[in-house]
């Protein structure tokens, strides 16, 4: 079906007058969102863990058609719940042609287009919009200003128009009236400075602003929606009272509550499907790594008003399949399955989302994520093999027994080695691994194991870098570094 | 690439050098009490004994 281009074509379609006069933007998100809760669907594709707590309160705030403000620490998908807002929105939205705000054909607010409706009447040209064009998104800053957010006085307009700089005509329109009869999210709102906050609430309460002295009306059609960081927003914090009072809900996001509610976040934003090898993540690696994220939100020497974002499980994640699938290009092996060991190996993913406390600085990043590491494999060996006899893998190794592993060491070797350590391939069938599995399956959960017994301080562990060596050279001398040693001179003799 | 290098035991060595590689070495458990032990669980321990000494 192909859609009316005129005013007067609209006002004969199922965009009439009656429908969108008064339809403002909340009235839309609403009356798509009805529907959708009687078919029963979700409501946010995507979004885990927030059934039951974040989403029926957005729920309530959109049927309630407030503007409102997700608050919540770094990674908790704020901004995503927000740019997910689109989906409420009509799939067309007409508006008049060439204007900068989107008018409304039958309400228009702009002086260009109410003057182009006088002159041209049904004949006015009409196009549409669709839902994601209506999504405007700014991450706030100290230094944005009026005239970004709101707008500024153009003298070139008013140059060439010939327009009083007092006149409406002449105004460049900022990110918010470009926005109208769409969504409008702001990052981080307490980062804005107090002023633009001021022309925030005025925009929001009275339809009203002054732009370099000149008063100007803007009865916008926006929902704007916030995110913040619920510690700067307190009256202590940065944020202006008076438009903390007009937002009409405040909602508090979380992490995932749950380990599996974690993994299947993970699963589904992790860039895992990598052409050319087939990959396997254990069911233990994948909890090691979500671990890592819930022990350091609980840990002392991590930041917890920072918080730690589900970024960082999701990086790790990638960095493990990829330290996994370097060792697997290397062997020529075709099935990538990653081990504990690349966990640690995935430490440049880790560290960089940590914010640390005094204590963890004087650690270091480094020591406190192997910390970090470690207690998540300990907690995670525990759900497999609490109670379980190992005193026979620990013995071998308390009568001396060593074994030293290189993380790029291909399966077949590494597993030949691990056959040598008495009662441990007689573990590997509690993690659903036998001896006819693949070596790449076998290593990997006999070095969970091993790393288990080391979180647990039942064995020791620890790194080296040794070289490697291609071919070896016959015996000479030896040299030191930078000059030839003369040939040594018999010592003469003292008398 | 030929290089005179110093092994991991200090060695020097006429081996030719295509790399380093990381390696773990899991052995026997030897504890270390120093190493285990927290600076802020050790004061609260010592806290009382402080207070009472009136240091």
């Amino acid at each position: 079906m192909s859609l009316p281009r005129t005013l007067g074509e609209l006002r004969r379609s199922p965009f009439s007058e009656e429908r969108l006069r008064s339809r403002h933007v909340k009235d839309e998100l609403r009356d798509n969102l009805v529907p959708k809760l009687r078919q029963g669907g979700p409501i946010f594709p995507g979004i885990v863990g927030y059934d039951d707590t974040v989403v029926p309160q957005i729920i309530n705030a959109i049927l309630s058609r407030h503007n409102f403000i997700l608050l919540g620490l770094r990674g908790q998908a704020k901004s995503r719940i927000l740019r997910s807002l689109t989906t409420l929105l009509d799939p067309q939205a007409p508006y008049i042609e060439g204007c900068e705000i989107h008018d409304n054909p039958y309400a228009p607010i702009c002086r260009r287009c109410r003057e182009l409706v006088a002159q041209d009447g049904d004949a006015t040209p009409i196009s549409y919009l669709s839902p994601d064009e209506r999504y405007v998104e700014k991450l706030a800053t100290p230094d944005v200003t009026i005239a970004d957010l709101i707008g500024d006085i153009d003298p070139i307009k008013a140059a060439r128009g010939g327009h009083q700089l007092s006149s409406e005509l002449t105004v460049h329109y900022g990110l918010l009236p470009r926005a109208n009869r769409g969504v409008f999210a702001i990052n981080e709102l307490p980062d804005l400075a107090g002023k633009i906050q001021v022309g925030l609430f005025n925009i929001m309460q009275e339809g009203d602003v002054q732009i370099k002295g000149y008063p100007l009306r803007l009865p916008l059609d926006v929902a704007i929606v916030f995110s913040a960081n619920p510690e700067d927003y307190t009256a202590r914090g940065k944020i202006i009272t008076p438009l903390k009072d007009r937002i009409g809900s405040e909602i508090r996001t979380h992490y995932p509550a749950t380990i599996e509610e974690g993994i299947s976040i993970t699963a589904q934003e992790a860039w895992t499907q990598r052409n050319g090898y087939k990959l396997h993540v254990p069911k233990y690696v994948q909890e090691v790594i979500e671990r890592v994220a819930f022990v350091a939100r609980e840990d002392k020497k991590v930041d917890k008003r920072s918080g730690v974002s589900q970024r960082l499980p999701i990086s790790c994640m990638e960095n493990v399949i990829s330290n996994a699938e370097r060792r697997a290009i290397h062997h020529e092996e075709k099935l990538v399955v990653p081990r504990i060991g690349d966990v640690y190996a995935a430490m440049p993913a880790i560290t960089g989302k940590l914010e640390l406390e005094y204590e963890g600085e004087m650690k270091g990043a480094d020591n406190v994520c192997r910390e970090l590491i470690r207690m998540a494999i300990a907690k995670t060996y525990d759900d497999y093999f609490s109670g379980m006899n190992m005193q026979q893998v620990v013995q071998w190794f308390d009568l001396g027994g060593e074994i030293q592993l290189s993380d790029t060491a291909g399966a077949a070797e590494v597993l030949q080695a691990l056959r040598g350590i008495q009662g441990l391939m007689d573990k590997l069938p509690k993690l659903a691994v036998g001896p006819k599995d693949s070596s790449e399956l076998q290593v990997s959960a006999a070095e969970f194991i091993l790393e288990g017994l080391y979180a647990h301080k039942r064995i020791g562990r620890s790194e080296e870098r040794v070289f490697t060596a291609g071919e070896k050279q016959p015996k000479r001398p030896e040299a030191g570094f930078g000059r030839e040693e003369p040939p040594a001179r018999p010592r003469r003799p003292f008398n | 690439m030929k290089n005179l290098q110093r092994d991991h035991e200090g060695r020097l060595t006429d081996l030719l050098v295509v790399g380093r590689m990381k390696k773990v070495r899991y052995s026997k458990y030897v504890p270390d009490p120093a190493g285990e032990m927290s600076m802020e669980d050790l004061l609260s321990a010592l806290s009382d004994y402080l207070l009472q000494s009136g240091f």
